[in-house]
This record gives C-alpha cells, sequence and structure tokens, in this order.
C-alpha cells in the first residue's frame, strides 16, 4: 500500500494557533458551532465552503474585526502560541491582537498615500522612528512581498497607481512590514485577474517560511494549490480538515467530496 | 461549478464508461476468437489482427478524452481518480487484445507442430474462458462500483495463475525428458503465458476499479491488504 508520500506526524508539528470549542453568534445568529482547529506553525492553512459557511466569520474572529460592531458574541477560545494567549478573552485588547496578525481584504485596500508611506504605516504607528531603519524595513517588506523590483524608482507615487495585482502585492508588504506572527488573507486574488493571481499564489507559497498562513478562498484549485492544509466548512460548522493532497484527493467525508467534485447542492 | 457544468461532466464520465463497455467487449471477443482458432482451428486470424487494431484506436481515443476533461474541467477526487483509473483500465484492455492477437498467431504453429494433445486443447479453453470471466467481472466491477466484485476478481486471478504454472510444468518436464521439440514446446508455454496475462489484466483492471472507489494503490498489495481496503469505508 504506498501512500503517495510520507507526511509528518500532525503530533509532531507545532501550532501556532487553535480554536477551541469556538462558537461566534451575530446577535442572534449563531454563525460559527464548535469549531476546533490547529493552525499549523509556518504552514498555510485555506478555509473552502460555500457562501455563507462561516469562513470568513472564522477568519474575522482571529483579529477581533466583530467587536467593531455591537450584538456580536464570542464563545470559546482561540489560542495564540507560544505564549499560550486567548484571543477571545475580553481582558486581551483588540489593538494588540492585530499588532500581532496582518490581514489581506479581497479587494487591496491601500491608504491614499505613497507607495512608502503604506509600507512604512503600520511600523510609524508602533513608534518607529529612525529614518534608515524605516527605510531598510520598507524595502524588506517589499522585496519579501516581490514588489520592490516594480516600484523602486517611484516609492513616493501613490499607491493608487499602482495595477491591481501591484496594489495587492502593496497591501501584502503592508501586512508584512510589521512581521505579524500570522498572516490572515480574506480572498485576497478574487479581484485579480490570473496572471495577477499567479503571482499571488507564488507569493503565499514562498512566504510560509517566514509566517503562518490563514487563507479563506472560494477558488478550490487554489487552496489546492496553495496550502499545506485544507479545512472545509458548512454551516458554521467545521466538516473535515486535513492535509491538502488528502481533502483533494481523498476525503474521508461525502460532504467535502460532494463540494469539491462540484456535487454540491 | 454550476448544476449545468456538473451535468455536462457527468455525461463526459458517463461517455467513457461506454467506451469502456465497448473495448471490453471486444477485447473479450478477440480472446474467445483466438481461442477458437487454437483449439478448433475456427474463424481467421487476420480478422483477429484487424479487429486489434480497433482496440488499439480506442485506447488512444479514451486516453485523450481523458487529458481533455483534466485540462477542462480540472478534476479532483473521485472524478480525478476515475479518469487517471480509466486510462488504465484502457490501457488492460489493450494489452489483453495484444495477447489475444499473439495467440491466434502461434495458433498454426501450435497445430502444425502437434506437441499438444487434446486434454492440453481443452485445458486451454478452460482457462480461456475462465479469463474472460475474470474480464467480464473486472468491467462489471467498475460498471457498477463494486469493490467486493473487484476484489473477487484479484483472488481469482491469483488462482488462475496457480493453475497457469501447472500447465507449464507438465510442458516443462516434457522438454526436459525429450528436447526433440524445444521450439514448438516453447510455442506452447507462450500460450499459456499469453492466456495467464489475459487474466492478470483482468486482475490489474480490478486494482484500478478499487483505486477509484477507495482511493487505495492496492498494486503489489497482498490479498489481506485488499481485503482490508475494500471492507474499510
Amino acid at each position: 500500500m504506498n501512500a503517495p508520500e510520507a507526511k509528518p506526524d500532525l503530533d509532531s508539528l507545532p501550532i501556532k494557533a487553535e480554536a477551541k470549542q469556538l462558537n461566534f453568534y451575530y446577535g442572534a445568529k449563531q454563525a460559527l458551532k464548535q469549531i476546533d482547529l490547529p493552525i499549523y506553525d509556518n504552514k498555510v492553512t485555506a478555509l473552502i465552503g460555500p457562501s455563507g459557511c462561516g469562513k470568513s466569520t472564522f477568519l474575522r474572529c482571529f483579529n477581533r474585526m466583530h467587536d467593531l460592531y455591537p450584538g456580536n458574541r464570542y464563545e470559546g477560545e482561540i489560542r495564540l502560541y507560544p505564549d499560550d494567549v486567548n484571543l477571545l478573552a475580553s481582558a486581551v485588547d483588540p489593538i494588540e491582537v492585530r499588532m500581532r496578525l496582518s490581514m489581506v481584504f479581497q479587494k487591496p485596500n491601500p491608504f491614499p498615500k505613497s507607495i512608502f508611506e503604506n509600507v512604512a504605516y503600520g511600523l510609524r504607528v508602533r513608534g518607529l522612528k529612525n529614518r534608515t531603519e524605516l527605510e531598510d524595513r520598507v524595502e524588506q517588506a517589499l522585496r519579501d512581498a516581490a514588489l520592490f523590483g516594480e516600484v523602486q524608482d517611484r516609492l513616493q507615487d501613490l499607491a493608487s497607481n499602482l495595477s491591481g495585482g501591484q496594489q495587492q502585492r502593496l497591501c501584502i508588504a503592508r501586512a508584512l512590514a510589521s512581521e505579524p506572527e500570522l498572516l490572515l488573507f480574506d480572498e485576497p486574488t478574487s479581484a485579480l485577474d490570473p496572471i495577477a493571481t499567479g503571482s499571488i499564489e507564488e507569493l503565499i507559497h514562498a512566504l510560509r517560511d517566514k509566517v503562518t498562513i490563514l487563507i479563506v478562498t472560494h477558488n478550490m484549485q487554489q487552496a489546492a494549490r496553495v496550502s499545506d492544509f485544507t479545512a472545509y466548512m458548512y454551516l458554521g460548522e467545521l466538516i473535515e480538515f486535513g492535509w491538502t493532497d488528502d481533502v483533494f484527493f481523498r476525503p474521508k467525508q461525502k460532504q467535502t467530496e460532494d463540494y469539491i467534485t462540484g456535487r454540491f447542492g | 461549478m454550476s448544476e449545468y457544468i456538473r451535468r455536462q461532466f457527468d455525461l463526459d464520465l458517463l461517455q467513457l464508461k461506454a467506451q469502456i463497455a465497448q473495448m471490453g467487449a471486444l477485447a473479450e471477443q478477440q480472446v474467445s476468437r483466438a481461442t477458437a482458432l487454437l483449439v478448433r482451428n475456427e474463424g481467421n486470424g487476420k480478422e483477429i489482427v484487424q479487429a486489434d487494431d480497433r482496440l488499439d484506436q480506442l485506447e488512444i481515443s479514451i486516453d485523450d478524452n481523458c487529458a481533455h476533461l483534466i485540462a477542462k474541467r480540472q478534476p479532483a477526487a473521485t472524478d480525478l481518480r476515475t479518469i487517471l483509473a480509466v486510462s488504465k483500465i484502457a490501457s488492460e484492455l489493450e494489452r489483453a487484445g495484444d495477447k489475444a492477437r499473439k495467440i491466434a498467431r502461434l495458433a498454426r504453429q501450435v497445430r502444425a507442430a502437434q506437441r499438444a494433445d487434446e486434454s492440453w486443447y481443452q485445458a486451454m479453453e478452460q482457462f480461456s474462458q475462465e479469463a474472460c470471466q475474470l474480464l467480464r467481472d473486472a468491467l462489471e466491477s467498475y460498471a457498477n462500483a463494486d469493490a467486493e466484485v473487484a476484489l473477487e476478481v484479484i483472488r481469482k486471478n491469483r488462482l488462475l495463475a496457480r493453475r497457469a504454472a501447472e500447465h507449464n510444468r507438465a510442458v516443462i518436464d516434457r522438454m526436459v525428458k525429450d528436447p526433440s521439440a524445444v521450439e514448438a514446446d516453447l510455442d506452447l508455454l507462450n500460450v499459456v503465458r499469453a492466456m495467464d496475462r489475459i487474466a492478470d489484466h483482468g486482475g490489474d483492471l480490478a486494482e484500478h476499479v478499487i483505486y477509484i472507489l477507495k482511493g487505495a494503490d492496492v498494486r503489489h498489495a497482498s490479498l489481506d491488504e485488499i481485503a482490508k481496503e475494500v471492507s474499510d469505508d
């Protein structure tokens, strides 16, 4: 019996973050039900599922975005390691949480500032003033986002002058500049053409050496291409979680099989 | 994937299934005709060779359809396994057809050399029927998505392999005692070997069916291991 290739034992992999018995409510409506999900360190984990399954809701719990609206309620925990802090604890300041995580959204949303200032922004907020250090960190972030070569001669141009794909890579550079422990992507390529999508996917693949990544995607093939792990969600529940190879080739649950083969609904 | 697109895809998969059924029927017919030529000197070797070209064409057509489906639909899970396996199933049937052609080619020499007695011919006819039944059952396990039937095919093929070895043993013993007609006796061995390989293609086909249904690659696995995969949900 030949397994395609031996994968490391899951128990031996370090975990960066972990949802434990996570419930989430938009007012009276329960959007997440008893989610238990490990996010492995320096791996890409993809969340897939039909619209309304709760994957974006889940992602947004990590940086406490739901706190912005009254009536939203969390139950359970999201633990961030190695310090084992519960991100959802009321004693934990959401601003503190967001200092440790970065998020990239569906549509590129650069600030109406220069390319340089977009990336420097988070560093300035954190109190970094030294010009040389700022420049170094901005350059490094732009390099990590595979954008530096395209913009190095026009760092003072307005970010809005960049193409859609470049703007999204700028947003990734901005997210990386603050050296997050966990990078959250919410459908980062759904507004981009196939070429720009390709470069973002390549980037996500390369970035996992530096940072743990959680990505929500509507595009199943994208999940298959970029992720190490895949979680399939439906109606607020986690249906299946496993190595992407297994989920796409030999899913354990019939519901997962139906979704990824398009028999869903 | 929209329901319409999914339905189109299902139709494409059905078409592959129909092509496999067509190939299977043809391969089996080839084996029967080659056997009739060998055992009873019935039929025409040329016709068998011509029909084999048809099997070759069908294999190419199925492979081509599989490649296009992968390119256009980017299949996953069962769909992907089905397409990969169908391509291999077509190859098993094509090769079973090659063995039938080989038997047809040897038939005249074997009959002319008169080294085989009536019981050997009877044994070959019996073997051929069982090999054909094996192919039929393997194809049925594919058509009906029945892993239990596939497992039974694999089991029977291993029994047939032992029987083929016994037939060969008898010929080899004679070659040792009486080496006067080694060339003609080698033809007999080659016939048995071709028959045995036809059954093997049925067995291998059944392994591909288990791969589709269970997602487990059971080539080179023991019967117990295969049975375990089949009984696993």
